[in-house]
């Protein structure tokens, strides 16, 4: 098996993360968002243990993929969930905290994973994935629903009144109206809305190096081709390396948070004491991304050019903190922008464009990452 | 559309509830509308007692929030249950991800077998 071939079951998984927004939004349309979080993980976790089991490249592949695609119905509802639940101007650090689970989580697994593959087989790393998700899937089932239209719709069913107006147009074809926010206006959004395009490309090419990493990482720490390899490190110490990126996202979160009680929390309350309540401008939110900017390419050439056999291990590892950082803030930033610029519906729109072409970036990278 | 619409006319009332803004309201706006700072009162009582009255009160409309103190509007939920709730997805969302990466360690160790094998 090549060296390419073994990142398939990664990279199929990274792809079908992809199609989150897609297959969630049909569902939580019409059966809210608690039938998303409690009918997609599931299955998720079920694919996950058919991977662990399978004796075939071939059912590996497939297992990953479902498991990634359908699990990702969760992550295209949680923004969704976090509007039901807060006020805007509580809102970003509710999603600070809600958006570092998904830079945390690839950041953790190989930490986690390496002392696993280590000590047992790949097989283990399945079997861990299963462990936190059945702990989280106890976590979640008496959770109830949060979705605006659907507790109306409930109400309305039980008292035997008038229920909420339609989101979908009358006389339109839901499946169809929901397929074209779900794939047609995102596309069509990545070409034709300049905003989401070069949003989409910037936080795409960002994610793509992260996911570049769990490539570029064992050549310089732990390589199956020793001539080029810089440290020595085993495959569990290998796996620790990830822990500099795990502590960028964790300090990008905080730094999230700060910005936003200095900065745009005080011009909200400033503005509201001018008897002005309209929001702020949607360009409020990006100042976090613009310190992010700054400190994505300090980490990118500060890992590079210290990556050197007579330099100490750890410098290269002080420098992903400073990518993890730069990373979660513009990516933060990305997604409150995007939702503040085009309002509920054409932003979540937006947002399923940026996380089709995010992930689908993501998967492709590290398979070119070795011969670069 | 219309869902949306008043979806944000409500946001954009809840925005004027948070309590330690107003002082600074009462200071610096003498023409501020009179019906706004009694929404606000209103709601703010309201928010206090919500486990008393607001659950005993009939509720006349399932088109829309009866309105900003609707006890099934999860604006209005306890604290306690926000954070819980805000926490599932984040948990999943973690779980999900971690799932993407806790294999690659394990990748070279499978390369490295099966290049002995050759």
């Amino acid at each position: 098996m090549s060296f390419t071939a073994a990142l398939l079951p990664l990279t199929v998984y990274v792809l079908g993360l992809g199609f989150g927004p897609t297959i969630s939004a049909p569902i939580s349309e019409n059966w809210g968002r608690r039938a998303v979080y409690v009918w997609f993980f599931l299955p998720s976790l079920l694919f996950t243990m058919g991977a662990g089991f399978s004796n075939t490249f071939a059912g590996l592949v497939i297992c990953r993929f479902l498991a990634g695609m359908v699990g990702s119905g969760t992550l295209a509802v949680g923004a969704g969930t976090n509007s039901d639940l807060w006020a805007p101007i509580h809102r970003a650090v509710a999603s600070s905290v809600f958006l570092m689970a998904p830079f945390l989580g690839p950041a953790l697994g190989p930490t986690i994973g390496g002392y696993v593959a280590m000590k047992k087989d790949w097989r283990w790393t399945q079997w861990l994935i299963l462990f936190w998700g059945v702990l989280a899937y106890a976590i979640t089932l008496p959770q109830k629903e949060t979705y605006k239209r659907i507790i109306l719709e409930r109400r309305a069913k039980r008292l035997n009144i008038q229920g909420p107006p339609s989101l979908v147009p009358p006389g339109v074809n839901k499946l169809k109206f929901i397929l074209v926010v779900t794939i047609a206006r995102p596309l069509r959004m990545l070409f034709t809305e300049s905003i989401v395009a070069f949003f989409s490309i910037y936080t795409a090419f960002n994610f793509s190096v992260l996911f570049g990493f769990f490539a570029a990482f064992p050549i310089v720490f732990r390589s199956p081709y020793p001539e080029i390899q810089i440290y020595h490190f085993n495959t569990g110490e290998a796996g620790l390396v990830f822990l500099g990126i795990g502590i960028g996202v964790v300090l990008g979160t905080l730094i999230a948070i700060a910005i936003d009680q200095l900065i745009y929390r005080k011009k909200t309350l400033e503005k509201q004491a001018q008897g002005d309540f309209t929001p702020l401008l949607p360009e409020e939110r990006l100042y976090a991304a613009m310190l992010g900017s700054c400190l994505l390419p300090i980490g990118l050439f500060w890992f590079a050019w210290s990556s050197r056999a007579d330099v100490h291990w750890i410098v290269p590892i002080l420098g992903t903190i400073p990518f993890g950082i730069g990373n979660f803030l513009v990516f933060c930033a990305c997604v409150l922008y995007l939702v503040d610029t085009y309002g509920a519906l054409y932003g979540a729109s937006a947002a399923a464009a940026n996380g089709l072409l995010r992930y689908a970036l993501g998967a492709v990278f590290p398979l070119f990452t070795v011969q670069m | 559309m219309q869902g949306e619409h008043s979806d944000s006319d409500l946001e954009t009332e809840k925005m004027s509830v948070p309590s330690d803004s107003n002082s600074a309201v009462s200071v610096s706006v003498p023409i501020a509308p009179a019906t706004l700072d009694l929404e606000k009162s209103i709601s703010r009582e309201t928010r206090g007692s919500r486990h008393g009255t607001a659950l005993d009160r009939t509720i006349t409309s399932a088109y829309d929030w009866t309105g900003p103190d609707d006890p099934d509007d999860p604006l209005n939920w306890t604290l306690g249950s926000k954070i819980y709730h805000t926490v599932i997805p984040g948990l999943q969302a973690f779980v999900v991800t971690f799932g993407s990466s806790v294999y690659t360690p394990s990748k070279y160790a499978s390369f490295m077998r099966s290049q002995a094998i050759c």
